[in-house]
């Protein structure tokens, strides 16, 4: 068995990989260093900090959120494998999500879309009225599984669903 | 100020000792007062009314999960799996004894997993009877 990937470390470390997912799609809108999202803490605003939340200061950490809220169900999917659209799309209608509800407190919704959002790549000439709900469902996705050691691996590791990136990858 | 924060915590060393040692206790004795609240007549949580809970196929939420046992398993001492793949440590409290003892976590998942089973938010009462159900297994 080779050995595969390790998504987070290989998306953050190489914009190669990257430029490589949105090949088709050109160039990449946002650069893959994108600085952390600013924060400030309590004494800059004189705003009361809230309590019973990850935060930074008065400011809600968004990747902290985003790495709890969003890995109960799955692999807290890496932000960089989709626009910032779609992020938005599926932070604004956690309700429904993929025949669940995955349902938010609103404020920390929001974290998480501004720490995705601003982690996303951008392809250009996406659709940003129509944007791509799954990773799975992208083109470099399914030329990148569309092998025989994919089917090998889906079968003898009993994989439910593509979703399911951890059965086959390292995180 | 550092005066009033000592005696504070002084207070709660001796006071709320009992309460914290149990937050599931808590949990449930905050679910009693909102039945009772519903219902005059609640007289108590009931394991049986709990497993009912967790066994009926109520086909009124959404497709792909009609009960709590499509992902908590037939036996809540089993390891579960949501949809995606991913493991779900088991929720019965003999097994698993920090089930239940954070109320934003259970109420955040009462709130998801009815909606997304029944179509609707759990009661107090049905909430109360799952964890009593639980507690037993
Ligand atoms: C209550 C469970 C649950 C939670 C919580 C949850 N998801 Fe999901 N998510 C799912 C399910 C189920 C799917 C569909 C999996 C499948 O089709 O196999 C999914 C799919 C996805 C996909 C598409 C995966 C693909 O196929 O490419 C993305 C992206 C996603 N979720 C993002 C998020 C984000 C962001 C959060 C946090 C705000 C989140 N999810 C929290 C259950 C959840
Ligand atoms: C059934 C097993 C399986 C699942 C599930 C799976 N992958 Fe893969 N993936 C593979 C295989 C096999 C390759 C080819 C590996 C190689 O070339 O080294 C691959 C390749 C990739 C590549 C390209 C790696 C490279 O070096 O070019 C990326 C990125 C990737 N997968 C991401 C994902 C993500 C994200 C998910 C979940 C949404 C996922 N994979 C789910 C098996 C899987
Ligand atoms: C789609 C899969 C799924 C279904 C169906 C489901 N659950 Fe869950 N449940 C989860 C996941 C995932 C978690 C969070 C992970 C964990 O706590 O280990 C969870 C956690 C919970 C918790 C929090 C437990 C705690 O320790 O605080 C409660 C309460 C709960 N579920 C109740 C229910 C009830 C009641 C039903 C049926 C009406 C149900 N679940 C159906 C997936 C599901």
């Amino acid at each position: 068995m080779r050995n595969l990937i390790k998504l987070t470390t290989a998306l953050s470390a190489s914009a190669a990989l990257v430029v490589g997912i949105f090949a088709v799609g050109g160039t990449l809108a946002q650069s893959q260093q994108a600085p952390q999202p600013q924060t400030k803490s309590a004494d800059q605003t004189g705003q009361p900090a809230q309590t019973g939340l990850v935060q930074i200061g008065e400011v809600l950490d968004g990747q902290a959120l985003f790495k709890t809220e969003c890995s109960d169900c799955h692999f807290a999917y890496p932000a960089n494998f989709l626009p910032s659209a779609s992020w938005q799309a599926i932070l604004s209608n956690l309700s429904d999500h993929f025949g669940e509800d995955a349902s938010l407190d609103p404020d920390v919704a929001s974290a998480i879309e501004g720490y995705l959002v601003t982690h996303s790549s951008n392809p250009a000439g996406l659709d940003v009225n129509n944007p791509p709900l799954r990773i799975t469902g992208l083109s470099w996705f399914r030329r990148q599984h569309s092998e025989g050691e994919v089917g090998y691996m889906k079968r003898t590791r009993n994989v439910k669903t593509m979703s399911d990136c951890l059965a086959c990858h390292v995180g | 100020m550092i005066k009033k924060a000592l005696v504070l915590s002084a207070l709660l060393a001796f006071s709320a000792v009992p309460a914290q040692a149990d937050p599931r206790q808590d949990i449930l004795d905050q679910l009693a007062v909102e039945a009772s609240a519903a219902d005059a007549n609640f007289s108590g949580f009931s394991a049986a009314r709990g497993e009912k809970l967790f066994r009926t196929k109520f086909g009124t939420g959404k497709p792909a999960t009609p009960s709590c046992t499509s992902c908590h398993t037939e036996s809540p001492r089993n390891v579960g799996e949501t949809r995606a793949g991913k493991a779900i440590d088991p929720v019965a409290v003999s097994v698993n004894p920090s089930r239940f003892t954070d109320p934003a976590k259970v109420a955040k998942w009462f709130r998801r997993n009815c909606k997304s089973v029944i179509g609707r938010e759990c009661t107090a009462l049905e909430k109360g009877d799952y964890i009593t159900f639980m507690m037993t297994q």
